[in-house]
């Protein structure tokens, strides 16, 4: 029994940490290419979500609703670079911090004003109901199989973005020296609102494909947001591929730690302290592991020191 | 620097004022917002000494805020209910005389800060940010998770505790505690800033560099400032939990960290009593506008935003022709 | 009798195939100015920063009066007294000149930490600072705020804030930079006062200065000491010459 509780578990933190790179990727990116640090990210994902439960209502179709979520979340992400966030590229961190938190607080308050407070529902296709079988024994949910391709296949995408497109040349040196570029001609300006606007669908999308499984409310992005910047700062500010690898450990090592931590302490100490020990421990236990990442190594497995 | 003297008499003046008339007409709602507005100052002054003199951007104060309030209500619920805190090695009861609290709550949040502190600040920039909001993120779940004290519901003390000789429960006698403790934060404050070690730590968010290269030991220095500004916001926190007679994760949660950062950037950053303003202005707008719309954190989100982008030495940097310290 | 203050002992560093500082070898005796000369590019910074400890050296020793600070971090060597200016001038922007100066004071007289004594009832740091103004020139500036104070003077500052720290050894990185006839000549007076109790490393392009002043000179081109010498011998060597190309040195 445990061996198959503990593929699914690992399945589930793989899921997890998939959807994760999805925000951190997008994260690490506009903090290696503009220098900002965004809190109003999960923000984004909060409104792909909210797209797709939108047109999911209107249509009834769960992929125009994911296409709904990319645009959605892109064309906020436009408008919002437009407005405020250029304005913020020569400020220091603390007036990002700052200006990006009352962001936060502008389209959450905004969101819910519109939406009302009540959690809306978006449902999983027929397509991807119900379970499938896998290795032997194992059942699996299909959506969240779904999601994990999702996952990689975007994972890769973005490898091939970066790695063999014109786009992704620029956005490599625009991390490595900003003035550089722009005195070759490129335009800083659209380069850096593409940029975020690809942030902000890639999270747009997270918050669509795991709308389907949680509900979709104001703020669902917050904590979403802040296991992103664990993940950005166990992999290192700026790598993306310290994103992903940092993402799938975070998934793992959140989802595992809380199913299996209580049972193992059982061995040690009284059940019913056990359970609440380990759960409470198991909720800390990323942090932990940031923690103990960074007095190892300040910048991250893969950042610049 | 004369009109920011003129603003700073004029909100002592009306911190004690108000309470007064409170009294008077007998409307404790007053009495109450003012003493709210003193607890939450306490807290950013804490914050400014760090974030606002030494430039240490710490999105993580409400780990210390939060733990005092939960010392607070730990101590008095184990008190209440005549439990047994710890009975290894020693038999530990609750408390609940805030004489005995406060040292506690003082002792654990300087131990909490320290750790935090000597954890986060061998990093810097970014890093320095997202760890310190890591960490208290990290307390906040731990709080949600650990049933005992309530989890997500949070801890109701019932009753305020005691101190000596007067009764707390009266709203005045408490507000004039809360008080007392402005005052003598305020003091600590002045004193550090204009010493020698307070040269020390307003010259690092300048240019830590040459801070270094003059031979100070700028960590150290740094994990100093994070000390002692953790621990005033820890005691902030637990004169909160008193006033609420209730605690819960939210005092933990990232949000109130950014709360606290809120007032000490609108009321102007490196400003002795900008913290005290920021409050008194936040307050304000929350009893204002939060009566006419459940959604009044939008347009504070809108105020700062455009603060941030137009005028970004704060209120008291309104009237402060000399900015030359600040963007 | 070998009496140096200084002694670095094959000091090198690389940056992946690319050698910066080159097996460096180059004293400073008690009572001298020795000049460092070079093209730019040739090393000298980094030199500067692993002598200072900003940078970690791959290989080589730095004595500092017999006592090995080779891995001793940038503050402690500065608390041990290596002072240093930068070639661009580093102050405190708000505060006044003579603000920055009581900064400098800070660590020799065991101050940093002292948390509740107002600083401005110290006479006797206040004092100090204002002698070293005095030595500076910039005493009529004393209380403008650094920001303000023109190039010129912060140059001078940065001589002051070093001198404050009344250390073993004096790095001075291209002091003269930006400064006109009288404040070179400012400079050079002083640091021939300074060197009668206090060596200096002295890093410089101009090269009048570098002649009135210099005991030694030490030539760096790609990360390698070249020649080193008196002025004169330096000004009559084939080589130094061929590294210049066609300066007039």
């Amino acid at each position: 029994m445990t061996n198959i509780l503990f593929i699914e578990q690992l399945l589930n933190g793989i899921q997890f940490g998939t959807m994760l790179f999805l925000m951190s990727a997008g994260l690490t990116l506009i903090f290696g290419v503009m220098g900002l640090i965004n809190l109003a990210h999960g923000s984004f994902y909060m409104i792909g979500a909210f797209c797709a439960a939108l047109v999911a209502g209107l249509t009834g179709s769960f992929w125009l609703a994911l296409g709904a979520s990319l645009c959605g979340a892109a064309i906020a992400g436009v408008l919002i670079e437009i407005l405020i966030i250029r304005r913020l590229y020569r400020r220091d961190h603390l007036d990002q911090v700052l200006a990006t938190f009352a962001l936060i607080l502008l389209l959450s308050e905004g969101v819910r004003w519109y939406f009302g407070a009540f959690p809306l529902y978006l449902s999983i296709p027929e397509s991807l109901n119900g379970t499938i079988p896998i290795f032997k024994e194992i059942i699996y949910s299909k959506y969240r199989l779904f999601i994990i391709l999702m996952g990689f296949l975007i994972a890769i995408g973005l490898y091939i973005l970066i790695t063999k497109t014109r786009l992704g040349i620029r956005i490599r040196a625009g991390q490595n020296d900003r003035e550089m570029i722009s005195a070759l001609g490129v335009d800083i300006s659209k380069l850096y609102t593409v940029v975020f606007a690809l942030g902000a669908s890639l999270a747009g999308l997270s918050g669509a494909l795991i709308g389907a499984i949680q509900s979709v409310e104001v703020g669902m992005g917050e904590p979403i947001l802040i296991l992103a910047f664990v993940v950005i700062v166990i992999g290192g500010i700026g790598s993306i591929k310290g994103a992903f690898i940092g993402s799938i450990l975070v998934g793992v090592t959140d989802t595992l730690g809380r199913v299996f931590l209580p049972d193992l302490l059982k061995i040690f100490i009284e059940p019913s302290y056990a359970t609440s020990i380990g759960s409470s421990i198991g909720s800390m236990l990323i942090y932990i592991l940031m923690a103990l990442i960074l007095i190892i190594k300040p910048s991250g497995l893969f950042g610049k020191s | 620097m004369i009109i920011e003297k003129f603003f700073n008499k004029w909100i002592l003046f009306l911190l004690i004022i108000i309470p007064i008339f409170g009294l008077i007409f007998e409307e404790p709602y007053y009495i109450t917002l003012t003493t709210k507005v003193i607890i939450l100052a306490i807290a950013g002054i804490g914050l400014n000494l760090a974030l606002g003199y030494c430039g240490l951007i710490s999105f993580g104060h409400a780990a210390f805020f939060g733990t005092g309030g939960y010392v607070t209500g730990i101590l008095s619920f184990h008190a209440l209910n005549e439990e047994l805190l710890f009975s290894w090695p020693i038999d530990i009861i609750g408390s609940s005389e805030m004489l005995i609290i406060w040292p506690v709550a003082i002792l654990v949040c300087a131990f909490l800060s320290l750790i935090i502190g000597f954890l986060s600040l061998r990093t810097s920039g970014v890093y320095f940010i997202m760890i310190t909001l890591a960490f208290a993120q990290m307390l906040y779940f731990f709080s949600i998770s650990w049933p005992t004290y309530g989890g997500e519901d949070g801890l109701s003390i019932y009753v305020r505790n005691s101190f000596p000789m007067v009764n707390t429960m009266d709203p005045f006698t408490f507000y004039f505690i809360c008080l007392v403790w402005l005052m003598i934060t305020l003091f600590i404050s002045f004193k550090l800033i204009n010493s020698a070690f307070g040269m020390a730590f307003q010259a690092i968010k300048q240019n830590e560099e040459r801070v270094k290269s003059v031979g100070i030991e700028t960590y150290k220095v740094k994990l100093i400032v994070f000390v002692i500004s953790g621990t005033m916001a820890g005691l902030a926190g637990s004169l909160y939990t008193d006033l609420n007679r209730f605690v819960s994760p939210s005092v933990l949660d990232w949000h109130t960290s950014g709360e606290i950062m809120i007032f000490v950037i609108l009321g102007g950053m490196a400003r002795l009593y900008g913290p005290i303003i920021g409050a008194a202005f936040f307050i304000i707008l929350e009893q204002t506008l939060g009566t006419y719309t459940e959604n009044w954190q939008f347009w504070l989100g809108l105020i700062l935003i455009l603060e941030i982008l137009y005028a970004r030495s704060g209120i008291l940097g309104l009237f402060d022709k000399k900015k030359n310290n600040e963007k | 009798m070998k009496n140096k203050i200084l002694n670095i002992k094959n000091l090198s560093k690389s940056y992946g195939a690319f050698k910066v500082t080159d097996q460096i070898a180059i004293d400073l005796n008690f009572n001298e100015i020795h000049a460092l000369i070079g093209p730019n590019g040739a090393g000298k910074s980094t030199l500067i920063k692993q002598i200072v400890g900003s940078v970690k050296q791959d290989r080589g020793s730095i004595l500092l009066d017999q006592e090995d600070i080779t891995d001793l971090s940038d503050v402690e060597r500065a608390k041990i007294g290596i002072s240093r200016t930068f070639q661009v001038s580093s102050i405190i922007p708000s505060f006044s000149a003579i603000e920055n100066i009581i900064l400098s004071l800070l660590n020799k007289s065991n101050k940093t930490f002292q948390l509740f004594k107002n600083i401005k009832d110290n006479n006797e740091l206040e004092l100090k600072a204002k002698n070293i103004l005095r030595e500076i020139e910039l005493i009529e500036n004393s209380g403008m705020v650094a920001s303000e104070l023109s190039h010129g003077d912060r140059r001078k500052l940065e001589v002051g804030l070093a001198l404050a720290m009344n250390p073993k050894v004096f790095l001075f990185d291209e002091p003269m930079a930006g400064l006109d006839e009288s404040g070179t000549q400012m400079m050079i007076n002083l640091f021939k006062k300074i060197k009668l109790n206090t060596p200096i490393l002295l890093i410089e392009h101009d090269m009048e200065a570098v002649f009135a002043l210099a005991d030694r000179v030490s030539v760096i081109n790609y990360g390698k000491i070249v020649a080193t010498g008196t002025v004169d011998q330096i000004r009559s060597n084939e080589l130094v010459k061929d590294v210049y190309l066609g300066y007039e040195i």
